[in-house]
């Protein structure tokens, strides 16, 4: 009785990890977090943290595989669902907070009733360290390990469905790749700033990701309500007013480039500064690249910088990227160092 | 874990973490992890020791700043291992993360706490609480205190420091920690932090004295009152911080470390050296 009280009290707050195929409803997805933002549920940063998983739309097979991985990663007592259409989203995270209470009862709508108590789970979805070798660039000439790690789909802020194929030397980036789970690169023209969104829910949809990511969370929610709810343009302008004076803000963003011209600016610091600053004005919509230029120009910066920027530059992962070949270790054998 | 906007929200955070089943990674150390776990909030606890809650320490050290000082090197030390232990690639680019970031705040940190020292002629926290009887330090270090309160969020890896587990590491060095060994990582983060801010009393704000201005004590017999008053502003200015300043990368907070705060705390303790000198 005691443990049903508790299960109750927790389940008033799960943590929930979302994860969206590239090709999700992009309305679908902002009408999970205003759901979840409404709820006060916070969002789990890893599958270590996670009570509900949250499965947007319809997954196709390589992120089904991602979904299977997260799950196992994800300590009981733990509720996987699926939230197929907008109008269902808050039946589903009430039945997904039903269940973490009572795992006994479960609805229709929840995969895999497996809890399985396995204590060595499969490991991590976030990047796993597969091998090290030699960098053969190196920033500090300290003949550093290189580590070939798989950065995404599923960690907080990302690019929807986007895999980074990335080498380490430390926390730097030396060689990044992008992949979009189940969609191949397409021929076609791509489609530059264009956005279903339109442009100021697009700039407060990418300030909401980089201010989450800058652990801003004030800023981040208040970019979301504006995002989610039908501000007035006063409200838009004055909101951008403020970001700009912001300095201990534009002082955090300083010092990262975005190389090979993927957006118009030359720097984070100007990207978030015109994301801001093009808040209820009439400005073109910002440009969102492709998820190749975005990743190239990852190349070079830390891992910190290296996700904000990707962040700030908001790939647009529906034009897909694609396939890489994952990193293969010529001979398995283990080094330690 | 992100910031509770309820008071009961750490009650049912640290509720539902001990409902969790703990996890493991492959190839990983899990002794390693542990030690590092636990270390923190002993360390926390060991820092907490030598600190005059009130009129007097549970442990008087003559010592006690610079015991406090090796404890948070602990911290250092628990937050490597435990990141070093799960074998993940986020774990451990969070556990590297404390070494530039000590690099950046222990020299101004160093220089913070030792300002008082200088002033009181002691390197015992009561000592410098009761040198502080007509003046408090925060009043005439004023740069002191501020750069004790920067460093000790820094060395609670916490707020505008919180890269070792920032949220772009998908939680860094806890990534990959679940259950009880998230509530210890997390509480003894929380604990670390509260024996920085009660260090802060004695060493800045007289101690459990009530403050000088208000004349005769109105309550007088219970320093444990107004350490208490004093430890909830110290709280509240970090928290006012964290709210203010977002994460800084660690490249920025270097910058910011080398070229500002430490000949700012040169300074300040350079003044300080030379008043008690005349």
């Amino acid at each position: 009785m005691v443990l049903r009280s508790v299960g109750s009290l927790v389940a008033r707050r799960p943590h929930v990890l979302t994860i969206a195929p590239a090709t999700v409803d992009p309305a679908l997805r902002l009408a999970v977090e205003a759901e979840l933002g409404r709820r006060r549920w916070p969002v789990a940063d890893s599958p270590a943290d996670t009570d509900v998983v949250l499965v947007l739309g319809t997954p196709g097979p390589r992120l089904g595989g991602v979904v299977r991985a997260v799950w196992a990663g994800v300590p009981a007592p733990r509720v996987l669902t699926t939230v197929p259409t907008t109008g269902v989203v808050r039946s589903v995270l009430d039945d997904a907070a039903a269940a973490l209470v009572d795992p006994h009862g479960r609805k229709a709508s929840l995969l895999s009733p497996d809890d399985s108590n396995d204590a060595l789970l499969p490991g991590g979805t976030g990047p796993e360290a597969q091998m090290a070798d030699l960098a053969f660039y190196d920033r500090d000439g300290l003949a550093l390990d290189a580590l070939h790690v798989a950065l995404g789909p599923v960690l907080p802020h990302w690019p929807a469905g986007l895999v980074v194929h990335a080498t380490l030397a430390g926390d730097l980036i030396t060689d990044a790749r992008a992949e979009v789970l189940d969609v191949p690169a397409s021929v076609g023209p791509g489609s530059r700033g264009r956005s279903p969104l339109g442009p100021d829910r697009t700039r407060l949809d990418i300030l909401t990701r980089v201010f989450g990511l800058l652990g801003a969370d004030h800023l981040a929610v208040r970019a979301r309500r504006l995002r989610d709810q039908d501000p007035a343009p006063g409200d838009l302008t004055a909101f951008g007013r403020r970001l700009r004076r912001n300095r201990p803000l534009r002082w955090a963003v300083r010092g990262v480039p975005l190389v090979g011209g993927p957006v118009e600016e030359r720097t984070l610091e100007q990207r978030v500064a015109n994301l801001a600053g093009g808040l209820g004005g009439s400005l073109a919509p910002p440009v969102r690249p492709t998820a190749e230029k975005a990743v190239g120009a990852l190349v070079g910066l830390e891992l910190g910088a290296a996700r904000l920027a990707l962040a700030a530059m908001d790939p647009d992962t529906t034009l897909g990227a694609g396939p890489v070949a994952a990193h293969t270790p010529e001979e398995v054998t283990h080094q330690h160092h | 874990m992100t910031a509770g906007e309820r008071p009961s929200t750490p009650v049912v955070e640290t509720l539902r973490l001990l409902g969790t089943q703990r996890r493991r990674t492959p190839a990983d150390d899990p002794a390693l992890a542990r030690i590092g776990l636990v270390a923190l909030p002993v360390a926390a606890v060991l820092a907490l020791a030598v600190v005059p809650l009130g009129d007097r320490a549970p442990v008087d050290l003559d010592v006690g700043v610079v015991w406090f000082n090796a404890m948070e090197v602990v911290a250092w030390f628990a937050v490597w291992v435990f990141g070093w232990g799960p074998n993940a690639a986020t774990t451990l680019a969070g556990g590297y993360r404390v070494l530039p970031l000590g690099l950046a705040y222990e020299l101004p940190h160093m220089f913070a706490i030792i300002t008082p020292a200088i002033a009181a002629g002691s390197l015992s926290p009561t000592a410098i609480a009761a040198a502080q009887q007509d003046l408090w330090y925060v009043v005439w270090m004023p740069a002191a205190f501020l750069l004790y309160l920067l460093s000790v969020a820094a060395m609670a890896f916490w707020g505008p420091f919180a890269a070792p587990l920032g949220r772009d590491l998908a939680g860094g060095a806890a990534a990959e920690h679940a259950g009880l060994d998230r509530l210890l990582l997390l509480a003894g983060r929380w604990m670390l932090l509260t024996a920085a801010a009660a260090m802060a009393v004695p060493l800045f704000l007289g101690g459990g004295a009530p403050p000088p201005i208000t004349g005769p004590d109105p309550f007088p017999g219970l320093p444990v009152l107004w350490f208490a008053v004093k430890l909830v502003v110290v709280l509240g200015l970090l928290l006012a911080l964290r709210r203010a300043v977002p994460m800084l990368r660690m490249a920025r907070f270097a910058t910011l470390s080398w070229v500002v705060l430490l000949p700012l705390a040169v300074a300040q303790s350079l003044v300080v050296t030379l008043v008690v000198l005349a």
